[in-house]
C-alpha cells in the first residue's frame, strides 16, 4: 500500500513538475518573440504570440493525458488574444507602471482575478468532456492568477526598485508564471487522477 | 504495472493506484480511423506548425513599424546634420551572438533614425571577423564564442550589408586597443610584446588586463595589419580607435622601451616619476608617430575611409593614457572625434564639453559626444539621456553616440523597452545628414555635396563655396575628386 502510494505521489509530482516547467518554459519561449512592456503596449498580437508559446509548452504535458489536447493551444491563443485585445492587455507580459508595491499587489490581485476567470473559462471548454468536475478549473485558474500576478508584480517591483533595471519586472513576471504553474499544477494533478482520460 | 486493451482503439500502458489508474506512456499503437489519442507523428507536425506560426508572427511583430508617437506639424523642418551613433560590443551584450540580434539592432536603429554604428572588431585579443592576421598571431580566426554562435559566418560583413542597405555608416571599432587578457593566445604567444610598470607589474589594476606596448614595432605591425585587413577586405566607412589606444602613463618600464629611451637620451634611464613631463611627452610623441603611420596606412588604401577617435578628455587622455589627441587633431590625423563624456551630473557633463581642446577640435573636424545609456553597474534614465542630447545640441556639437546598444532600450534600462524607443523617436524624429569633415573625403551618405580632396575647397551642389577647410593633413599630394551626388 505504501509502495503504491509512493508511486502515485511520484507520478503526481512528476506531472506537477512537468506542468510547472512547461508553463515557465512557455513563458521563456515567449520572450524570444515578445518584449515585456506596459499595458498599452501589450495588445492582441502580444496575447496571440504569448498564448501560443504558453499553450505549446502546456500541450507538451497534456498531449498524452487528455484527448485532443491540441485544442489547449487554440484555447490559450484565443483566450490570451482576447485578453490582449481587451482593456486589460496581455497581462502575462505586462509590467505595471506604478512602483508602489501595495498598489502593485492590489492591482495584481484584481487583474489576476479577471484574466484567471477568462483563461479558466476557455480552458474549461477543452477539458470539460474529458475530466470530471472540470468546472473547478475555472475557480483554480482565477485564484492562481490572482495570487500569482500579485506576487509577481510585487516581487518584480521590489527587484526593479533595488536594481533600477526593467529586468526586475521581467523576473517578477517569471515568478508570476511560476506561481500560476505551481497552483494550477496541483489542481491539474488532482483533476486528471480522478478522470478516466 | 500492466497492459489493458481498449476495444480496438489501441494499447495503453497504465499503472493502477488505490484511487484510479494513471496513463504512463503515450506511445500508443492505434488502428482505425478514430484515434483515442494523437500519435506522435501528428503531434510533432502540430508542434512544428505552431512553432512556425509563432516565429512568423514574431517576425511580423518585430518588423512592424513603431506606432507614431510624435505628432508632426504641417511643416517638416530639416534637422541639423548630426552623428547619431551607437557602439555594438560583445561585453555584457548578446547582440552579436543571438541569431537575430544584428538584424534586430540594425532594423530598429534605422527606424529610429540613427545613422552610425560602431561594431566591435577587436576585443580581448580576438577579432570579431574572420581574420588571417589574427590566425597567424593568435592561432584563431576570430573570437571563439562568435565562431560557435555563428559558425561559418562573417558578422562584420553582415553588419555592413544590413547597415548600408539602411543608410547607416558602419565604422568598425578596435575596442580594446592594446589591452589583452593574460590567458589570451595573443599574450601567451608574445609575452615580449607587453609593457610594464616600474615595479614590473604587467596587469593593469583598473582593467585587470595586460597592456601591449604601443611603441614596439611588432605590436604596431599587428595593429596596422588588422586595420589594413578591415579596410581592404570590407566596405567600411571608417575605423575607430578609443581611449585604450594608448599606454597607461605608469607603464613604459619594459626592457624594449627603456632601451629605446636610453638610445635617445645618451644612456639615461627613464625617470622614476611616471608623470615627469618630459617622460610623458616622449612616450606620447611615440604614440603620435604611430598614429601618423596608422592614418597614412588607412588613407593610402582608402582615401575616403574615416579615422575616428573616441577618447577621454584631453587632460585625462594625455596624463593617464599618453594620448595627445589635441596634437592628433592639429596634425590632421583624425577625421572624427567622439569624446567620451560618461557623466551623470549635468554640470560635470557641461564642464567636459567646455574644454578648450573640444573647441579647437570643432574648428577642424566633426566632434560628437559619447553618452552613456547605461551599463550593468549603472543604469541611466531616459530623462538623463534626453537632457544630455539637448545639451550637445544647444552647444552646436556634431552629434552623439551611445554606449551601448544593450542599454539603449534593453531590459537593463530603467524604463520599458518600448517607452525608451518612443523617447528616442522623439529625440530623433526624422532622418538627418552627417556633419562634414574638413579632413577626409565625403562619402555617399553626406548628401548632395562635392568635395575636393583632403584640405581643399568644399562646395555644395548649389554651387557656392560653403566652407574653406584649413590645411590639416600631410597627404596634400593626394588631392582627388571623390564626391558624388547622393
Amino acid at each position: 500500500m505504501n509502495l503504491k502510494f509512493g508511486i502515485a505521489v511520484k507520478i503526481a509530482s512528476g506531472l506537477w513538475l512537468q506542468w510547472v516547467l512547461a508553463t515557465v518554459g512557455g513563458f521563456g519561449l515567449s520572450l524570444l518573440f515578445l518584449e515585456i512592456g506596459e499595458r498599452a503596449d501589450m495588445g492582441v498580437w502580444s496575447g496571440l504570440i504569448g498564448g501560443g508559446a504558453i499553450g505549446l509548452g502546456q500541450w507538451l504535458v497534456l498531449r498524452g493525458r487528455i484527448r485532443k489536447a491540441w485544442w489547449w493551444i487554440l484555447a490559450s491563443i484565443v483566450s490570451w488574444g482576447l485578453i490582449g485585445a481587451s482593456d486589460l492587455g496581455a497581462l502575462g507580459w505586462v509590467a505595471p507602471r506604478t512602483m508602489q508595491i501595495p498598489l502593485r499587489l492590489i492591482f495584481g490581485f484584481g487583474d489576476g482575478v479577471q484574466i484567471g476567470c477568462w483563461l479558466g473559462a476557455l480552458q474549461w471548454l477543452v477539458i470539460s468532456r474529458k475530466v470530471p468536475r472540470a468546472w473547478l478549473w475555472t475557480l483554480v485558474s482565477t485564484g492562481s492568477w490572482a495570487i500569482g500576478l500579485a506576487i509577481g508584480w510585487g516581487v518584480g517591483g521590489m527587484l526593479r526598485l533595488a536594481t533600477n533595471f526593467f529586468l526586475g519586472d521581467v523576473l517578477g513576471l517569471a515568478i508570476a508564471w511560476l506561481v500560476v504553474g505551481g497552483l494550477t499544477g496541483v489542481a491539474l494533478v488532482s483533476l486528471l487522477r480522478s478522470s478516466t482520460y | 504495472m500492466r497492459e489493458a486493451r481498449f476495444d480496438a482503439r489501441g494499447v495503453v500502458r497504465v499503472a493502477r493506484h488505490p484511487d484510479g489508474i494513471e496513463v504512463l506512456t503515450t506511445n500508443l499503437t492505434l488502428k482505425g480511423k478514430r484515434f483515442f489519442m494523437y500519435n506522435r507523428g501528428q503531434s510533432w507536425l502540430i508542434y512544428f506548425y505552431c512553432l512556425g506560426l509563432a516565429i512568423a508572427l514574431a517576425v511580423l511583430i518585430q518588423d512592424s513599424p513603431l506606432p507614431p508617437s510624435v505628432t508632426k506639424g504641417p511643416v517638416e523642418v530639416q534637422p541639423a546634420p548630426e552623428i547619431r551613433g551607437v557602439w555594438l560590443t560583445n561585453v555584457s551584450s548578446g547582440v552579436l551572438f543571438s541569431p537575430w540580434g544584428i538584424n534586430r539592432a540594425i532594423e530598429q536603429l534605422s527606424q529610429l533614425n540613427f545613422n552610425t554604428v560602431y561594431p566591435v572588431v577587436w576585443n580581448r585579443g580576438y577579432t570579431f571577423y574572420p581574420s588571417k592576421v589574427a590566425k597567424q598571431v593568435t592561432g584563431r580566426y576570430q573570437e571563439p564564442l562568435l565562431s560557435w554562435a555563428r559558425p561559418g559566418g562573417d558578422t562584420l560583413r553582415q553588419i555592413i550589408k544590413l547597415g548600408h542597405d539602411r543608410k547607416l555608416r558602419v565604422i568598425p571599432w578596435f575596442e580594446y586597443g592594446f589591452m589583452a587578457p593574460r590567458d589570451s593566445q595573443l599574450v601567451r604567444r608574445h609575452p615580449h610584446w607587453l609593457t610594464a610598470s616600474q615595479d614590473g607589474m604587467k596587469i593593469h589594476n583598473k582593467f585587470n588586463l595586460e597592456w601591449l606596448n604601443p611603441l614596439h614595432p611588432e605590436v604596431q605591425k599587428l595593429m596596422l595589419d588588422l586595420i589594413r585587413e578591415v579596410v581592404t577586405k570590407y566596405d567600411v566607412d571608417g575605423i575607430q580607435i578609443d581611449d585604450h589606444f594608448g599606454m597607461p602613463s605608469e607603464y613604459g618600464y619594459d626592457d624594449f622601451t627603456i632601451k629605446l629611451y636610453q638610445q635617445e637620451h645618451g644612456g639615461k634611464r627613464p625617470p622614476e616619476d611616471y608623470h615627469n613631463p618630459e617622460w610623458l611627452y616622449w612616450r606620447s610623441s611615440k604614440i603620435t608617430d604611430f598614429m601618423q603611420k596608422l592614418f597614412d596606412t588607412v588613407k593610402e588604401m582608402k582615401p575616403d575611409c574615416l579615422v575616428s577617435l573616441s577618447p577621454n578628455s584631453q587632460e585625462l587622455a594625455y596624463r593617464n593614457y599618453l594620448q595627445d589627441w589635441q596634437t592628433w587633431v592639429r596634425r590632421g590625423l583624425i577625421d572624427e572625434l567622439v569624446l567620451q563624456v560618461y557623466r551623470g551630473k549635468l554640470p560635470d557633463f557641461r564642464a567636459e564639453l567646455s574644454q578648450p581642446a573640444v573647441k579647437i577640435a570643432r574648428r577642424k573636424i566633426p566632434v560628437a559626444v559619447g553618452i552613456t545609456s547605461g551599463t550593468l553597474k549603472s543604469p541611466v534614465t531616459m530623462a538623463q539621456i534626453a537632457s544630455q542630447v539637448q545639451e550637445v545640441r544647444d552647444r552646436g556639437l556634431d552629434g552623439v553616440s551611445f554606449f551601448y546598444w544593450e542599454s539603449l532600450w534593453g531590459y537593463i534600462a530603467p524604463e520599458s523597452p518600448r517607452s525608451r524607443r518612443r523617447a528616442f523617436q522623439e529625440l530623433f524624429s526624422s532622418k538627418t545628414t552627417l556633419p562634414q569633415s574638413s579632413n577626409a573625403g565625403i562619402k555617399r551618405y553626406m548628401g548632395k555635396t562635392w568635395f575636393l580632396g583632403y584640405w581643399g575647397l568644399l562646395i555644395s551642389s548649389r554651387g557656392s563655396a560653403s566652407r574653406i577647410a584649413l590645411p590639416g593633413s600631410r597627404l596634400v599630394t593626394r588631392v582627388t575628386w571623390v564626391g558624388a551626388v547622393g
